[in-house]
């Protein structure tokens, strides 16, 4: 029988949300290929993340419990996944195109000297064929990939293109215990440390966002986005270079390296429209503009665009509301 | 300290697009080419790391027909002492699985190096594969969307982007790293009108894949149909003339017009 390998990354505890989008995208695939999903988990107590894995469909998942995996070594988890291939034979393996998923997928599909799904939006099969759509000049054209099915493939899912899986609690895994492969060689790459942002606030259901972005000049005047967003019913959103600056917590962090959202009304403020930020918003039902320069490339992705100073047009429209 | 930063032509972003002409092999006019943007990020860490050790040599490597000259003459211009031009004239070889055997081949050809740069990905096909494929066909270690970069005894020791924060990680050289567009080399140097020209003057040696020693093999995953997305159906509508309070009631009535209601959340 045809397996499928899912990559189930974890970070904070979670499986992430990334991961339940590729699960969905892989439970329509086991069923036209009439694959069994299997699922790998690396980490340090990682038990209830694997038990959860088995509520999206995966049947058997390998468990990759130990103290050398509390902090992430990529080149750890590519030699210990790339054993695990090699022991179970998947015909498809498959992760989301994280930052962690796109450093990993392609050195294990180099190891096997393979092409791969490069950041796909989406992967279907027909025919014995795979065939995968990847974006180029940040979504200004689309180009279709083909694979044949009968050979080892690798993939990577581009998040924000498949709603996440839910969970059926009837639903459960056989956990297996798998050892971690490290070599000697591979400690040439070493884990120091990292910091994380605690994230409290979940804008990712709000149904009304007001973003703001370098535009809005600094941290005191970030203020008129917080007051927008309370006066207006909704959150507050904010692009990387908001967060960066220090004006507004990661929480609130909208694009590539944040949140991805989509909210009924989504008000871009002093937000120019870095395609790593228009990935985390592009979908939302209705984007209203708020910006200086006409030429903002946010613009050709908005329904509306109010062409002025944000500390005057905010203002007006919490009146006016 | 030796490193080699992998540079790639691009189509401009202001060129037009067309989907039978992605590669810059497949234009005429040399405006419509330029350097992928990440790679100058890039460049940038090459040349500060040789800066600050007041020691060194920066070569860029570019695959590229010779419309791809005016990118290994910018990234001269920008500081690199020496590059490599590998001629791929008809745009013959794309798939990011073979330039990643080629631009591998062509680091071993170069022989000694401590360093291999890329840029995070390309404006292009944007696949992000280049340096941990390279990293693998090298038996290199790696580390991708590096930030800061500080070295000791043998090592170098980078910041790392990931969703929510940073990882410090250790990587024993000779090593492959992606450098972010964010952090330290956000800001790629400006060269001017004066250097492209001394630039130009420099004579960049051209390999020939052939000479590479690679075995050819067929991707396994290939390219095949680029498509538009479906144009939008209406455009964005801009309100842009008057104060600020004419141009939220303009927007309001919009909005009211196609039935939205913005106040409903309050």
């Amino acid at each position: 029988m045809a397996k499928i390998l899912i990559i189930l990354e974890n970070a904070k505890g979670k499986i992430v949300g990334l991961t339940k989008e590729c699960l969905t995208v892989v439970q329509k695939l086991a069923g036209e290929l009439e694959a069994e999903v299997e699922g790998v988990i690396l980490g340090q107590d990682i038990g209830s993340l694997a038990q959860e894995a088995g509520t999206y469909g995966v049947k058997k998942v390998y468990k990759v419990d130990d103290a050398q995996f509390s902090g992430i070594n990529i080149l750890y988890h590519t030699r210990t996944i790339e054993a695990l291939i090699k022991e179970t034979n998947p015909t498809l393996v498959i992760g989301g195109a994280s930052l962690y998923g796109q450093e990993l997928v392609p050195r294990l599909a180099a190891r096997f000297d393979k092409a791969m799904f490069a950041s796909v939006k989406s992967l279907t099969f027909d025919d014995d064929e795979y065939e995968g759509i990847h974006p180029l000049f940040e979504e200004k054209l689309f180009i279709s990939m083909e694979g044949s099915a009968g050979e080892l493939t690798f993939a990577t899912i581009l998040g924000g293109n498949n709603p996440e899986a839910e969970p059926d609690d009837g639903l459960s895994a056989e956990v297996v215990d798998f050892s971690p492969v490290i070599q000697d060689s591979d400690k040439r790459e070493s884990f120091v440390e990292e910091t994380i942002a605690k994230v409290s606030v979940d804008i990712t259901k709000a149904k009304l966002l007001v973003s703001g972005g370098r535009g809005v000049g600094s941290a005191e005047k970030f203020a008129v986005i917080t007051e927008a967003a309370k006066a207006l019913g909704g959150e507050v959103g904010a692009s990387r270079a908001a967060v960066d600056a220090g004006w507004v917590v990661y929480d609130h962090e909208i694009g590539q390296t944040g949140k991805t959202v989509t909210p009924d009304f989504y008000i871009a403020c002093g937000i120019s429209g870095a395609i790593q930020h228009l990935v985390g918003m592009r979908n939302s039902k209705t984007i209203i503009v708020i910006n200086t320069d006409e030429e903002a490339p946010i613009i050709e992705m908005a329904h509306y665009a109010i062409i002025g100073d944000l500390h005057e047009v905010l203002p007006e429209l919490m009146k006016s509301v | 300290m030796n490193i080699l930063v992998f540079v790639k032509a691009t189509i401009d972003r202001n060129a037009p697009l067309d989907p039978d002409e992605t590669f810059p092999g497949d234009r005429d006019d040399k405006s419509d080419v330029m350097t992928n943007n990440y790679d100058k990020n890039a460049i940038e860490a090459a040349l500060r790391i040789i800066e600050e050790k007041g020691e060194g040599k920066v070569t860029a490597v570019c695959l590229g027909s010779d419309m791809a000259d005016k990118v290994v003459k910018e990234a001269i211009a920008m500081g690199c002492h020496e590059a490599i031009r590998i001629e791929n004239s008809k745009a013959e070889v794309t798939h990011f699985y073979s330039v990643a055997k080629i631009l591998a081949a062509a680091a071993k050809k170069v022989g000694e190096f401590d360093l291999l740069l890329f840029g995070m990905q390309s404006y292009d096909y944007g696949t992000a594969t280049m340096a941990p494929m390279v990293s693998e066909f090298l038996d290199l270690p790696l580390a991708c969307w590096v930030e800061k970069i500080a070295f000791n005894d043998g090592k170098v020791i980078v910041d790392k982007v990931i969703e929510g924060g940073i990882r410090k990680v250790e990587v024993k050289m000779p090593a492959v790293l992606s450098i972010a567009s964010s952090g330290d080399f956000e800001e790629p140097r400006y060269t001017s009108v004066r250097r492209i020209m001394k630039a130009s003057k420099t004579a960049v040696p051209v390999w020939e894949i052939a000479d590479l020693g690679i075995e050819e093999k067929k991707p396994s995953v290939e390219f095949d149909d680029i498509e538009e997305p479906p144009a939008r159906t209406e455009k964005c509508v801009i309100f842009d003339d008057g104060d600020a309070s004419e141009l939220v009631g303009e927007l309001l009535g919009a909005l009211k017009e196609k039935g939205l209601n913005i106040g409903a959340y309050k």
